[in-house]
């Protein structure tokens, strides 16, 4: 426990010192705000639409914050600091995903005045933009878990970064390509897709059914990610 | 902490270990080596001899395709855990992040081997005068020269004060300088109980710094010893020749074939230079130069020293590790 706050503190203090992070926010949060200059413009006042285009954002973003945590450690060997020392494989992936995650989700947080400020201008339903934000951020740790989870596949960032997007857009196109494929398929699909509950969730349906999907989707990448630095820790 | 040496009174004693890459590379080959509790011991070998793999077996990095290792009263690859616990190690390569400082690399080392905060704030003080780092402790390490990020490397592996350090070429790239200072860690960390096992391809680091080395090459310990026993194993001294350039001088292989013969000398060794070792004894070297001057051979320069380790290493494994 102790040792895995021990890597999620330092990991996330090297989010904070990190140029990639921060013009991945700013790449974010200027992408975010185009959108939601748009909804001004129009004068829609809800959130939805750009919830849901943030989704998209994300999912070409995270993997960049995701590529360093294991890829990175291993090229330049400091993840031998961390297998010579009695420190289990699932304190380093947990702590490592933690600190991505919190990152990803203050970044997220920002995105708050965005719904604060339609607010301010007319009638904002509050319910959808919760159960939106809520949805965002649960997708969000699918990402970083997916992401980590290539970075733990490879040693090299790029790779790693690259290999990130496109397990997700896999998913994404999935989803998409769910029309067309046979019935059978698709209800495969439609159980697994990280993309099914978002519709709900925009829509301000919050259940804890969804809740349980995504976390267990995480927990899986988790899982998963711990298994092949076990594989990498003994050669 | 346990003190429950096994019954030879070795610290580490690895057995028949063996590493086998797939491919198909034996790169360590049933090495056997004894440590004993409170020295330097030194695997000296050329690059590919398998110092490194051998190490990172003992460090728990790697899983030997064979063989055991037993720190102390443990099994290295049956109870790594335990065995973390009480070895450092620092890397071939420098292991840092370019974008933390020196402290926070040892703050994170602390938590990593579960010192309790309340001591890590005086350990960390105290490791970082050890490396001569307190000054750049809150430096990033991008900012850093080799040395000092060899040094920070060094301290990493020291936080948890373990009872068996475990270097890695710890030298290697340095100036003299560095690499002196560095030696004087290590011999401190020795007074001061430390048990150490470096890799070295550099025969003064192996003879200067070290009790007792362990000749390595292509995956087996060619010999092992203090560098006196080693040295005494050769025999005799050594004749250093090199010779003037003539064409009526005989090949030197032939000559050398043809000095092997004579009785005051053990064994000769032509490369570009000519190695003869002698017998010891008042005349065998003023008989070496009268057999030359005998072949219509003319000694250009000449050394006469006991034997060092680079004769050991020749010996052992037929090739000299200056080459
Ligand atoms: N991961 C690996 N996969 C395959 N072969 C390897 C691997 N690591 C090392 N080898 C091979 O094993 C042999 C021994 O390598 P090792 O790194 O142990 O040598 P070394 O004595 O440390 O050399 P150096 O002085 O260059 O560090 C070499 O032939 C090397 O190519
Ligand atoms: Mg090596």
């Amino acid at each position: 426990m102790l040792k895995t706050w021990c890597i999620y503190k330092k990991e996330l203090k090297s989010y904070f010192i990190s140029p990639i992070a921060y013009v991945v926010t700013g790449a974010f949060l200027l992408l975010s705000g185009l959108i939601f200059n748009a909804l001004i413009q129009y004068r829609l006042a809800y959130m939805a639409p750009a919830y849901g285009n943030m989704g998209v954002y994300l999912l070409f973003i995270v993997p960049f914050l995701t590529m360093r945590l294991l890829a990175e450690e291993k090229r330049r060997q400091t993840i031998s600091l961390l297998f010579t020392s009695p420190v289990s494989n699932t304190a380093i992936v947990v702590g490592k995903f933690l600190a991505c995650y919190t990152f990803v989700t203050l970044m997220l947080c920002i995105t708050l005045i965005y719904p604060y400020i339609l607010s301010q201008f007319g009638d904002l339903d509050m319910g959808p933009v919760k159960s939106g934000f809520i949805g965002l951020v649960l997708l969000a740790g699918c990402y970083v878990g997916i992401g980590l989870f290539a970075s733990s596949l490879v040693a090299d960032t790029m790779i790693a970064g690259v290999l990130g997007v496109g397990l997700i857009v896999m998913l994404y196109l999935m989803e998409m390509a769910k029309g067309w494929v046979g019935d059978k398929a698709s209800v495969i699909v439609e159980y697994i897709s990280i993309y099914r509950p978002q519709q709900d969730l925009l829509q301000g349906l919050l259940n804890s059914k969804d809740i349980f999907f995504y976390v267990s989707f995480m927990v899986l990448t988790i899982f998963a990610s711990i298994r092949m630095l076990e594989a990498n820790r003994w050669r | 902490m346990t003190t429950g040496n096994s019954v030879s009174g070795d610290f580490l004693v690895a057995s028949g270990l063996t590493k086998v890459f797939d491919g198909g590379i034996r790169a360590v080959d049933g090495v056997d080596l004894q440590i004993r509790s409170g020295e330097i011991f030194a695997l000296l070998g050329p690059n590919g001899a398998g110092k490194t793999t051998t190490i990172r077996m003992i460090v728990t990095l790697a899983r030997p395709t064979s063989g055991t290792v037993i720190l102390e009263d443990i099994d290295v690859v049956k109870v790594p855990d335990s065995a973390r616990e009480r070895i450092g190690y620092v890397g071939q390569e420098v292991a840092l992040d370019r974008s933390l400082t020196a402290r926070e690399h040892l703050e994170l080392q602390a938590g990593l081997y579960h010192i309790p905060p309340s001591m890590q704030a005086e350990r960390i003080g105290e490791i970082l005068d050890l490396v001569e780092l307190t000054d750049r402790a809150d430096d990033q390490v991008r900012t850093f020269s080799g040395g000092m990020k060899k040094r920070l490397d060094l301290a990493c592996g020291l936080i948890h004060r373990p009872r068996l350090l475990v270097l890695d070429e710890p030298t290697l790239g340095l100036d003299i300088q560095t690499r002196t200072r560095i030696w004087q860690f290590i011999r401190t960390l020795r007074e001061q109980g430390t048990t150490i096992l470096l890799t070295t391809h550099y025969l003064e680091e192996a003879d200067q710094l070290c009790d007792r080395i362990a000749i390595m090459d292509h995956g087996k310990i060619q010999t092992c010893g203090t560098p006196a026993e080693l040295k005494t194993s050769v025999g005799g001294d050594v004749v250093t020749l090199t010779l003037v350039e003539d064409d009526a001088r005989p090949e030197l292989e032939q000559l050398a074939a043809d000095l092997r013969g004579l009785p005051f000398i053990r064994d000769v060794v032509a490369t570009d230079r000519m190695l003869i070792y002698i017998e010891p004894g008042q005349d065998s070297v003023p008989k070496v130069f009268k057999s030359l001057t005998d072949r219509g051979v003319h000694v250009d320069r000449f050394t006469y020293s006991p034997p060092s380790l680079d004769d050991v290493f020749l010996k052992f494994t037929g090739h000299s590790l200056r080459d």
